[in-house]
């Protein structure tokens, strides 16, 4: 580790917070120059986060060293807000930064009105800044406000088409998302009650497998289910992600899910590991399978294009819920589970922004009208398909390598001795059958033959964006072992 | 009556006495929020579970000797400030859906597939019916 990156990677973390909050705060203070604010600070956020992940890589192979806490305004825990920077959250900044970055761009063609320009972008804005101290926030109080951040921007900008469908969609989302932070909220009181800090580190070393434990632990998944949409806390999701403007849907499948989860994830593996048995590793397992078959039972029934798209991200949570009793077997597996959600979240992000340049095209998104738009417009369709490779995991994308890791694992608890595994590596292979089917079905008109009709013309951002993102997520694959390796450097992990 | 009460509270130290009456509001409000309909019904339920929540922090911070914890008063200070937006926020939602509709209540189930699709990247559609964006607007 060279002194000058240590020196500087603090402030470079306090830094991204003050300059997604500055970003947000002046979009808002100045809505007719939003979208120009927007641009920039998009840019400016993408760039600062890739110098962050340069600055925290070469700041030395040790997990202990690499991971940065950041003590806000000089208040040391159990007193201040402490910042946490380690592979886990450094991983998800990029993607948010990538997913984001894509957003924006897709944005400037999408939304175009001025009165809706003024509207969108504080307000994605918002969710953006929410999103990076999200993952930097290593405090369980801080983390609830966060979470409240993420999830009112969140709704805001479902209701954001204004429509009685919108609208009733944002209200049944806001509920949900309210009814997850009270119960994750009275988690956080309950370990508060028991132990008198909030910060992830010190309650992690103060936790042992007691009743209280146990309460909070129940009180806070089951909030955070909610919030990620993970089986059978799942309803809420194809009203609110199918109603949604393009970018948002984008943004809420790609990584306000994925932001919740990662917050589970992190909840398990710290403060909440003594309390992990085999037994509630099967459980959740199931609920996995379970989401993995309605979803994708659903998302093949469904009529329209974002439904569809909505419903498989129901099916490709449940892999996620299928690597916990992996993980459990083989506590290293964790690594894998947050690739496959990198890896989904570029891959559904992209599919829903082809998704929003068919609909603006074509003026609806009934797959059963769809044909002409489909077989008029080579370029969107390829990006769906590409971005539909990776979420099936053909070989040769990001979703192969995380499917592959992932069935690796599961073998490795079958050869282990575990019977249960073997539905495991069935779910984990069926599901990707079952993902092949549901966007085999939105891109097969194209291949008919019959009329062609381009629609409206769309902006060249509506063209290109989705096609670059689909591309990233089926390259995320060559950038597998930096992903891993980054991930390597969480200290306190397998 | 108020002498059962009286001793309840008295058998009952404070710091038993406030978490599980919160525990009572937060389950109530639970119930609530799933049995109505109504929309304003259901956001003063989930009132109702955030005041429980409050009631468990105080009550967990008052508890053993000496003065209760400060920490815990700044976290109930700023979880009201968050309840408050969020409500207030849900009931704007609700007056406009309401607007729409005419009823307080949620439309049931997602879109169906022959519904119109309100997409505000087509030039027709203006919010609050205001101009379409001019040429210079544009971004290039």
């Amino acid at each position: 580790m060279t002194p000058a990156n240590a020196e500087w990677l603090p402030a470079a973390i306090a830094g991204l917070v003050a300059l997604s909050l500055v970003v947000a705060v002046l979009a808002t203070a100045w809505p007719r120059q939003a979208h120009r604010v927007g641009l920039l600070g998009a840019l400016a956020i993408t760039a600062w986060v890739l110098g962050l992940s340069a600055l925290f890589l070469n700041a030395g192979p040790d997990p202990e060293a690499a991971a940065t806490r950041v003590a806000l305004g000089g208040w040391e825990a159990p007193l201040g807000l402490m910042l946490h920077l380690d592979g886990l959250s450094m991983t998800l900044l990029v993607l948010t930064a990538v997913v984001g970055l894509a957003t924006s761009l897709y944005s400037l063609g999408y939304v175009h009105d001025r009165i809706e320009r003024r509207q969108f972008w504080p307000l994605w804005l918002w969710l953006w800044a929410g999103l990076n101290m999200l993952f930097l926030s290593g405090d369980a109080f801080n983390l609830y406000i966060t979470l409240e951040v993420v999830s009112l921007s969140a709704v805001a900008l479902v209701a954001f088409t204004g429509t009685a469908a919108a609208v009733s969609g944002a209200v049944r989302y806001l509920l949900v998302n309210i009814l997850g932070s009270l119960s994750f909220l009275m988690g956080v009181v309950l370990l508060f009650g028991e132990h008198g800090v909030l910060d992830l580190l010190l309650l992690e070393t103060r936790t042992e497998a007691g009743p209280t434990e146990r309460m909070a632990a129940v009180l806070m998944t089951a909030g955070l289910m909610l919030k990620a949409a993970l089986f059978p806390l799942h309803v809420w999701l194809a009203p609110a992600h199918g109603s949604a403007p393009a970018p948002v849907s984008a943004v809420l499948s790609g990584l306000v899910v994925t932001g919740s989860f990662y917050l589970i994830l992190r909840l398990w593996m710290g403060v909440f590991a003594p309390l992990a048995t085999p037994a509630f590793g099967i459980l959740v397992g199931m609920l996995g399978v379970a989401a993995l078959v309605w979803g994708s039972l659903q998302a093949l029934r469904a009529g329209r294009l974002k439904s569809i798209v909505a419903y498989s991200t129901v099916a490709q949570f449940g892999y996620l819920l299928v690597a916990f009793p992996l993980m459990l077997v083989d506590p290293g597996a964790w690594r894998v589970v947050v690739f496959f959600a990198v890896v989904h979240a570029l891959a559904k992000a992209s599919v829903f922004l082809a998704a929003g340049t068919l609909q603006h095209a074509a003026g609806h998104d009934r797959l059963a009208d769809l044909g002409d738009v489909l077989r008029a417009r080579p370029r969107t369709v390829f990006a769906l398909g590409l971005a539909g490779v990776s979420l099936m995991g053909l070989p040769f994308t990001g979703g192969f390598i995380a499917k592959y890791l992932l069935l690796e694992a599961g073998l490795g608890t079958v050869l282990a001795g575990s019977v249960i595994g073997v539905l495991w590596v069935l779910a984990i292979a069926g599901g990707g059958l079952l993902a092949a089917a549901y966007i085999l079905r939105m891109v097969a008109p194209a291949f008919h033959r019959g009329h062609e009709d381009a629609g409206e013309a769309v902006s060249p951002w509506m063209d290109w964006v989705p096609l670059g993102l689909a591309t990233v997520a089926a390259l995320a694959g060559l950038a597998g072992t930096l992903t891993l390796n980054t991930l390597a450097l969480t200290p306190g992990a397998p | 009556m108020n002498g059962l009460a009286e001793t309840l509270a008295h058998t009952l130290a404070p710091g038993l006495l406030y978490p599980t009456a919160g525990a009572i509001l937060f389950a109530l409000g639970l119930y609530g929020l799933i049995r109505r309909h109504h929309l304003v019904l259901r956001i003063l339920a989930l009132n109702i579970m955030g005041s429980g929540v409050f009631m468990v922090l105080l009550g967990v911070a008052a508890r053993g000797e000496g003065p209760p914890d400060p920490v815990a008063q700044a976290l109930t200070l700023t979880g009201i400030v968050v309840a408050v937006s969020a409500t207030a926020f849900a009931l704007a939602l609700v007056v406009h859906l309401t607007r729409l509709t005419g009823h307080a209540v949620m439309l049931p189930g997602p879109p169906d597939d022959d519904a119109p699709v309100e997409d505000i990247s087509r030039g027709e559609h203006h919010a609050d019916g205001g101009p379409a964006a001019s040429d210079e607007d544009r971004p290039s």
